[in-house]
């Protein structure tokens, strides 16, 4: 049997996979980069580059506005990207797909546009522990405004939601359940489908930040039985500046616009303005249009890698990784929940998250340390910050190899 | 490994063994620096008797710039006027900048390697900073 087969058991061939992705060739500090903070942000496939850049450089027009042949090309291509991506998590309609600048855009969207109106003094919002404060702070926000209350769902020591807690906090004045698919900072992948159930058969509806998970996982949101939910582009390997809101058709057309301005609008009159129907009542101004179009040429990418297939390879990855890592003297793991998503979160003994960041980017290893952006999280494991690896399906093993080797370098020189 | 000479002995040194780590049993005034993009903190207690810092305690958590800067600004400040500290500061700042060393710094100087980690900066001020609210809070009136 070869040492390193061409293809490994996903059928995947990898160096094929990473010569579409050109970041990945290049060097830092002379060393072979390797990327291993993909949920903060994933690299771009050339097939994404291209399309932004043949968008430009071809059919650059604003849309839905002009009747030249441009404005057509550039309203087809990104009303185009719409139906791509409602395809993809199975919208009931284009029509559904808010197109927003990304996942935080979309969580204030909601709170601004549905919750403010509807919370009343004595309201609450259940958010989780492990939330991202995209999915804690705008709640903060509709709260004060309207004198409802925060509920916080808490998480076992393994970083998974203590199921059993939830009927406990649905309680008649709790007017949304808001939660991670996927957590950034642990990797647990949340029975959403189930939790929805629950809350469904209350009357609560189910806000989920989903950033996390269409990178790793199929999304069917009629199949979740959610009401919003909210995604990144840039975390999919599209460009930064890209997101979308899915919310039910009755939802968005119950919702007043958020933002005022162009492409909004049915008639405006110094009187008083109509407005478009969703999605375009929620999409003020001349949008991303060049990125919405790169993020359906990223949707394609994964369709054609196939979502089975990124998923079996990167169960691979997180196996190999874990092991490799716990092999490093004092290296703890936060968040062990079973079926995780490739991310590891970690911290080494007497060794500070900034110093192994730092001390392993001088051999070309990307990964992230701090808070990631999950205080109160941060704060139930009683840390300041930690290391996470974030892994996608064009890393390798000998990459992570690289990294437990460097990461056990950097504890011997500072522990 | 060391990227660009950030991890030097003496820093490491100072890491592995912080000098001025501890609560003073008398201080004169407390202060806090924080840094929100890591989730550090370092607090400091200062004894001030006649114009003068002869005693200072810091405490918290930080990464190995963060202690070691700690440390020797520790080693710098000891029994030297309150008014000191700005020239420090300006002094580091130099060296930040442009990697001119001043004797004022004593060991500071020795983080020069932070010139090429400018994400970095950051956590060796965190002590500047936990001194220099201490310095502007009323005092804890402890001392003398």
């Amino acid at each position: 049997m070869n040492a390193l087969p061409a293809r490994d058991l996903a059928g995947f061939d990898v160096e094929r996979v990473r010569a579409d992705f050109p970041a990945l060739s290049r060097l830092v500090h002379g060393k072979p980069l390797v990327y291993f903070d993909n949920a903060n942000t994933a690299q771009r496939p050339r097939a994404v580059i291209d399309a932004v850049v043949e968008y430009y450089t071809e059919h650059n027009a604003n849309v839905s506005r002009a009747v030249h042949t441009l404005g057509a090309e550039a309203t087809a291509l990104y009303e185009g990207a719409r139906d791509r991506l409602a395809r993809w998590i199975n919208a009931g309609s284009r029509d559904e797909v808010v197109f927003t600048s990304g996942t935080t855009m979309a969580t204030n969207l909601v709170a601004y546009a549905w919750a403010m109106p509807r919370l009343r003094e004595g309201d609450a919002i259940v958010v989780t522990t492990m939330e991202h404060h995209a999915n804690i702070v705008p709640w903060q926000l509709a709260c004060e405004r309207s004198g409802a209350k925060l509920k916080v769902w808490p998480i076992t020591p393994e970083g998974e939601l203590v199921e059993d807690a939830l009927d406990r906090l649905l309680t008649p004045e709790v007017k949304l359940l808001a939660l991670t698919h996927v957590s950034n900072a642990l990797g647990t992948v949340n029975p959403v489908a189930r939790i929805a159930a629950q809350a469904r058969a209350r009357g609560i509806p189910v806000l989920v930040d989903g950033s996390q998970a269409l990178p790793h996982l199929a999304v069917d949101v009629q199949a979740l039985g959610v009401d919003f939910y909210c995604f990144t582009g840039h975390k999919m390997f599209g460009p930064t500046g890209t997101g979308a809101l899915w919310a039910r058709r009755e939802i968005l057309e119950s919702m007043p616009p958020f933002l005022g301005g162009g492409e909004m609008i049915r008639t405006v009159r110094f009187e008083g303005s109509t407005w478009a129907d969703p999605p375009h009542r929620f999409e003020a101004g001349t949008p991303n249009i060049a990125g919405f179009i790169g993020l359906a040429a990223a949707v394609d990418y994964l369709a054609g890698l196939g979502i089975e297939r990124i998923a079996a390879r990167e169960r691979d990855l997180l196996a190999h990784a874990t092991a490799r890592f716990l092999e490093v003297p004092g290296l703890r793991i936060l968040g062990t929940a079973p079926g995780k998503a490739p991310v590891i979160s970690f911290l080494v003994g007497g060794v500070h998250a900034h110093d192994l960041a730092t001390l392993i980017d001088a051999e070309g290893i990307a990964v992230r340390s701090g808070h990631h952006c999950a205080h109160p999280l941060m704060q139930h494991y009683g840390v300041a910050a930690t290391a996470r690896a974030s892994l996608a399906f064009y890393n390798t093993h000998a990459e992570i190899d690289r990294c437990a080797e460097a990461l056990e370098r950097a504890r011997r020189m500072l522990a | 490994m060391d990227p660009a000479g950030l991890y030097r002995e003496v820093v490491i040194a100072h890491n592995r063994a912080p000098r001025h780590f501890g609560v003073l049993a008398r201080a004169t005034h407390a202060g806090r620096g924080a840094n929100p993009a890591c989730g550090d903190e370092l607090c400091v207690q200062l004894h001030v008797e006649g114009g003068r810092v002869v005693d200072l305690g810091f405490s918290g958590e930080g990464c190995a710039v963060a202690i070691a800067a700690a440390s020797m600004l520790g080693d710098a400040l000891g029994g030297a006027a309150t008014g000191h500290v700005g020239r420090v500061r300006e002094a580091f700042a130099r060296l930040l900048e442009a990697g001119a060393p001043d004797p004022l710094l004593g060991e500071l100087a020795a983080l020069s390697g932070l010139r090429a980690h400018p994400a970095r900066h950051r956590c060796a001020w965190l002590a500047f900073e936990a001194v220099e609210d201490a310095l502007a809070s009323p005092p804890t009136g402890a001392g003398t």
